[in-house]
Parts: structure tokens; sequence; C-alpha cells
């Protein structure tokens, strides 16, 4: 791939047109979502920003991204944060092991190329010739900065849970962000033939420099109400009763209101909601809340909360 | 649309959000993708491009609510002479239009408001400008009446916040921006941090695993130096907080200070007191400020309205948390030694001070009250490894970084 390449025509995924066009395709892959989701996820995408979005754990953050890459058939690449997560892991990376394979399996072939070499110094420089066959993408080890940068096909790059990662790394980010091109020092420079949709998510455990908040867009998702987390519920769990999806909801939101130390989000309210229709429940007993709490709430405490709040 | 929005953009700067020229720019390529039809969109693409933390959502909202919206009277009037009914979105452009040649709007704005064709195409063209006028005089009264009691001042920021007197009582509104302010300090601090933090990881040559990697890629030459991972231990920290009158403000920053340094620390307690130590960690782990504080207060055992008594409170830390202190503990005191001639009990400090790695004393009165009148901080200082002022933000700063030192 050469560094610098033509544009290549714009795909024939479907278009996000409208704020309703996003709502619609995302409905179609099952993903119900607010106009303020489908306001943010539209101006991102005209405008080419990235979106941040915050919100707490289990409401749909990273499935976002996933649909976005799959209604607009666009390739997910997710870089997934954690601390001490640097360049090398995060940007690209040399080969090394590859490299000194070659040069082992290529030793005759070097003999042979340096053979007619009269002194040291000139053997070098007959090497010096060839540093670049070694320093080549074919032993460029690509981390999911630079495959989003480099992909051929349009991307959705996805950098999950940013908050985990150091703050430098921060710093590093918005270098990327900003004009989307890496400079490899033996390569030169790269740039990405089409923009990335970069999404960012945050669990908020901090909080991020203003310096990248100024380069996204902003989209903050609370927990649901009542109507979306019943649609959802409803189209995630196929063959649910109606009933039932009403009175789990009901319930759900009951809990949330609770003082507990992690209230339960979208993805546990599914995980209840399949485990009852596996059990093949028809009805919210309370006995049966008492018996399959453990999948909704996970800490001794909450449970002990809840319950005492079910007997009453 | 450009002259009001950047009104609107000098509005939300003046009740203290901050918003950057790029990120007004982005508002308004927004709204000509979104256009001025739809009231809500309008708010949610503004709020997308412009504010950058849930917490300021609730007052962005009122003041969006404020600002595009005409008094309802002025409204059925003009709705009433143009027969319009798509009246609601697009509400905003008269105005525009008619303060577009006003030298108040920067002309590359305007140039790129046009030149990319926005959707404020106006209805309104034949509208005279008697109309006009009556209508902006509408808005002023509009913008002027409500908007003063939503947040008072505007902040300002740089030097003289630093040396604010955080030790006085603030009015409500700009407490919340003084935790803003503190928060922003320690966040600071964390990136200064981080970077000392991963230049000093790296340790001594690893020979083994230098070796090693050797062998892995096929020769017995080791190319490259393996450092070893100099393993960074975290401090614990244990905070105790004078919550008496006096110095319960100094004490809430401290605490707002410690509580987003949280995560720098392998475990953070904090107890307060005023004559008995209560232990308020659980609370503090999850605590919003401000709005928490009033259940810090109302916490069950701690007697708000007792004389301090720090002999006793710290005679109950040694009974109680002695066995808890350890090389990695630093201990950080926050009071002013006004013991109320109560027994000092000095010695259990100095038993603290042999099972922990450090106690830093922090003192929110100026240095030359010290020691006067029931102050005793000079009897406890000699088991402090540092005693310092904390009565401005800078003060707090340095404090932080003392403790981050290790």
């Amino acid at each position: 791939m050469a560094p610098a390449r033509p544009l290549s025509p714009p795909s024939e995924a479907p278009k996000l047109a409208s704020v309703e066009s996003v709502i619609e395709l995302f409905g179609g892959a099952d993903y119900v979502c607010g106009k303020d989701v489908a306001t943010a996820v539209y101006l991102m995408t005209q405008l080419q920003r990235p979106l941040l979005i915050e919100g707490p754990p289990g409401v749909g953050k990273t499935e976002l991204a996933k649909v976005l890459a799959d209604t607009t058939g666009r390739e997910l690449i997710r870089l997934q944060c954690y601390e001490g997560l640097d360049e090398t892991k995060a940007l690209y990376e040399w080969e090394y092991s590859k490299q000194l394979l070659y040069v082992q399996m290529l030793k005759e072939r070097l003999g042979s190329l340096l053979a007619n070499a009269n002194s040291l110094n000139e053997a070098v420089a007959h090497l010096q010739h060839q540093e670049s066959a070694f320093f080549s993408r074919h032993f460029l080890l690509p981390r999911p900065l630079l495959q989003a940068i480099v992909s051929p096909r349009p991307t959705v790059l996805l950098i999950d849970e940013i908050d985990r990662a150091d703050q430098e790394f921060e710093a590093f980010l918005l270098e990327i962000l900003s004009d989307f091109q890496v400079s490899i020092p033996e390569i030169g420079t790269l740039c990405a033939n089409q923009r990335p949709h970069v999404l960012l998510t945050s669990n908020a455990t901090r909080s991020l420099s203003e310096a990248l908040k100024r380069r996204c867009f902003y989209l903050y998702i609370d927990q649901p109400t009542f109507d979306v987390e019943l649609q959802i519920v409803q189209r995630k769990v196929p063959g649910i009763d109606r009933h039932l999806a009403t009175h789990i909801v009901q319930f759900i939101q009951r809990v949330r209101k609770l003082q507990l130390r992690k209230t339960p989000s979208i993805s546990e309210t599914l995980d209840w909601a399949l485990a009852l229709v596996v059990l093949g429940a028809n009805v919210l007993s309370r006995q049966l809340i008492v018996n399959t709490l453990n999948i909704l709430l996970k800490d001794k405490d909450d449970i002990a909360r809840v319950l005492q709040d079910v007997k009453r | 649309m450009t002259p009001r929005l950047l009104a609107f953009v000098r509005l939300l700067r003046e009740q203290g959000l901050r918003v950057s020229v790029a990120e007004s720019l982005e508002a308004l390529q927004s709204i000509g993708h979104i256009g001025l039809d739809d009231r809500e969109l309008l708010r949610l693409s503004l709020r997308t491009t412009l504010i950058k933390s849930q917490r300021d959502f609730a007052l962005f909202d009122t003041l969006f609510q404020r600002f595009f919206t005409v008094p309802r009277r002025k409204r059925r009037r003009s709705k009433h002479q143009h027969q319009s009914g798509n009246e609601a979105g697009k509400r905003p452009t008269p105005h525009a239009r008619h303060n577009g040649g006003s030298p108040t709007s920067p002309p590359s704005l305007r140039a790129l408001h046009q030149s990319k064709g926005q959707s404020s195409v106006d209805p309104h063209e034949s509208q005279t400008q008697d109309k006009l006028d009556a209508l902006e005089r509408a808005w002023q009264q509009q913008l002027k009446a409500p908007l003063g009691p939503v947040v008072a001042q505007p902040e300002k920021p740089g030097m003289q916040a630093l040396h604010t007197r955080i030790d006085r009582p603030f009015p409500p509104d700009r407490l919340e921006d003084m935790y803003h302010q503190v928060e922003r300090l320690a966040v600071q601090l964390l990136t200064h941090r981080a970077l000392r933090y991963r230049r000093a990881r790296h340790g001594r040559v690893d020979l083994r695993g230098t070796v090693l990697r050797g062998l892995r890629s096929g020769t017995e030459i080791p190319f490259t130096l393996l450092h070893r991972r100099r393993k960074q231990t975290k401090l614990r920290l244990m905070v105790l907080c004078d919550v008496s009158g006096s110095v319960w403000q100094v004490s809430t920053f401290l605490l707002k200070l410690v509580h987003t340094l949280q995560a720098e620390f392998s475990q953070v307690r904090s107890l307060v007191f005023v004559n008995s130590m209560v232990e308020v960690t659980d609370l503090f782990r999850r605590m919003r400020f401000p709005q928490d504080l009033k259940t810090l207060r109302q916490y069950p055992h701690l007697n708000l309205f007792g004389f301090s008594d720090f002999g006793r409170a710290f005679y109950q830390f040694y009974r109680d948390y002695l066995d808890e202190l350890t090389r990695e503990t630093v201990v950080v005191i926050l009071g002013d030694a006004r013991n109320n001639a109560f027994d000092a009990q000095f010695w259990t400090l100095e038993e603290v001070r042999q099972r922990s790695r450090r106690i830093l004393w922090l003192n929110p009165e100026p240095r030359r009250e010290w020691d006067t009148g029931d102050s005793i901080i000079g009897v406890y200082a000699p088991f402090c490894d540092d005693v310092l002022e904390c009565w401005t933000l800078e003060h707090l700063e340095q404090a932080a970084n003392r403790l981050l030192q290790g």
C-alpha cells in the first residue's frame, strides 16, 4: 500500500441521511434509541467528528458502536483501553522476531550480496541500501489505531473505556484524532483514505481532559425510561410474553430507584428476562424474584436490600 | 442564525460553561445539517456540540429554554400576521437576519454560514423593520429578566482563583464552581503525575528477560535490553477531617480533592470528627459534591454541635485504627487545632506517627493565627512531618502535591 492513496469511491452502504433514518436503521438492527442518541450519531457521521459517549456501565455504549458499524457496513475496530496502554499496543510495533527470522533465512543471500565489498565500510554502505527492505510494511504490526487508518474499507473505530487509560495516552490520542495520520520514521506518513467514525466510551471513573472533550461531540446515555426499556426487552428477547415484559421492566425501574451500590443496567435486565423465559415463567411471582435475583444484582448487600423491598 | 448562535454561546460562557471557538463553529455546522425546523433537534444538536459534561446539561437546557423562546404574546401576534404554521423552529431567524450586519458578529463566521448555504431560508424576508424591532425588544426583555438568578457571577479563572480564600463561606452558586475548580486542580496534578509515573517505571536491566527474549527470537545474541519494571506501590490514605463549623468549608474542599485523587491510592479511608471520630469511607466512595455533603453532616454519631476535641478524637483513632496503619499509610489531618482547652493527648499522635509513613497536617488558618487563643497546633506539630497552611486553592494544590509525593 502506498503511503498516500487516492480517495476510494463512496461506499454503497446505507447512508444516515437524517436523524429519523438513524432511528429507523438502528431500530432495524434491534437497537432502540432516542432522539438524543440519533442526533449525536447523525452529527458525528456528517461532520466527521469523534463522539465521546458517557454513561453508567451496561447502558449500551459499546453496543452503539457495533450497531453503527453494522448499519453503515463498516468494519469495527476496537481498542480496549487499560492502565498502562501505550503506543506500541495502540498504534504499531515492528515485528521484531519476524525481522530476525528473515535475516537468518537470507543469510546466504546477504553473503553473496556483500561478497564483492572490499572493506567493512563498503559492506555497511551496501547494507544501508537494503535497510528499507527490513523496515517496510511487511514487518509492521499494525495495532487498532493504525489498522483503522490504513484499512482499505471504511471503519468504525471504537476506543473503549478511555477513562481506564493513562492521561498521557489521552494526549497521544488527540494527535491521532485531529488529523488521522501517523508518521512512521522508517516509512513515512500514512493517512487515512477514509476517515473512520470514531467512538470513545467512558464510564466516567475519572474526568477526561478538557482538550479531549473539546475535540469530541458529547453524548450521555442514561438508564432507559420505562417505554424504551420495554421496547428493548421485547426486541431483544424474542417470544417474551408482553405482560411478563411489562412486569419485569416495572420491577427494574423500581429497583433503580433504591439506593443500591450497583444499579442494574439494560444488559442485566436482558439477562434476567432471558433467564425467566428459559424458566418458562409467565408471571413475575415473588418466589420467582427471590430465586433469580442473583442474575440481576451482583452484590450481597444490594440483594438483601431488594429482597427487603420485595417482601413489603 | 449566526449572530443568534454567537449570542447564545456568549451567554453560555457568561454562565460559566467553557465553549471554545471550534465548538461554536461545529455547532453552526451541525445546524446546517439539522436545520431549524425542529426545536428539539436543535436543542439536542447544540447540546451535543457545545456541552461536554452531563452535569452541565441542566444549565444548558434552562438557558436554551430561555433563549430560544419568544414570549407567548408576541408569538401569537406574529403568527397571526404571517399565518406561518411552522413558527417554532424558525423563530430565531428573523432576529438573526435583523442582526446580520451588526459589528458583533465576526465576518469569517458569517461568511462560512452563507457559503455553506445553511438551511436558514428566511420565510420572513418581507417583514418590515418595525415588526422586527418589536420582536427584538421582546427578545431583549425576555433575556434580561429571568437570566439573572440562574447563576449569578461569571467565573474568573486564573491566578485570582488560586488566591481566593477558601475558608470563608461562599454563596451557594459560587460554591459549586469552587468544587469544579478543585476537581480541575486535581486532574491537572494527575496529568503531571502520569508522565512522571511512566518515566520512573523503567528500572534496572532485566538480565533474565533479555536473554530469554534473545533465545526466543532465534539467536543467542540478545538484541534488545529488557528493563525490569519498577514496582510502584500505591500509598494508603487516612484522611482525618475536622468538620466543626469553623473549618467545615475547607474540609469539604479537601474531601473533594481527595475524592478526585482516590484512584492514585490503593485505599482511601476518610474519617470526620468534631469531638469524636466517625468513619465515612462508605459514603465518601460514592459521594457527589456538593449534594451529599448534607448527608455527611447528618451522619449518625457525629455531633456537629459539640466542641472540637482533638485529643479525644485522636485517642479514639489511636484505639480503633492503630492496627490499620502500615508503612504505606499516609495520615492527613485537617483541623485548626483549637482544642477548647481539652487534654491534647499528643502522645496518641506520636504513636500514630511511628506506625505510619507520614503525617501531614493542614491548618485552614493563616500561620500568624497559629498558637493564639486555644490553638495548640504547636503541641501537635513536632509529631507531624509537614504542617501546612491551607486557606487558598494554591495551598490546597501544594498540599495535594505533597500528598502525591509519597
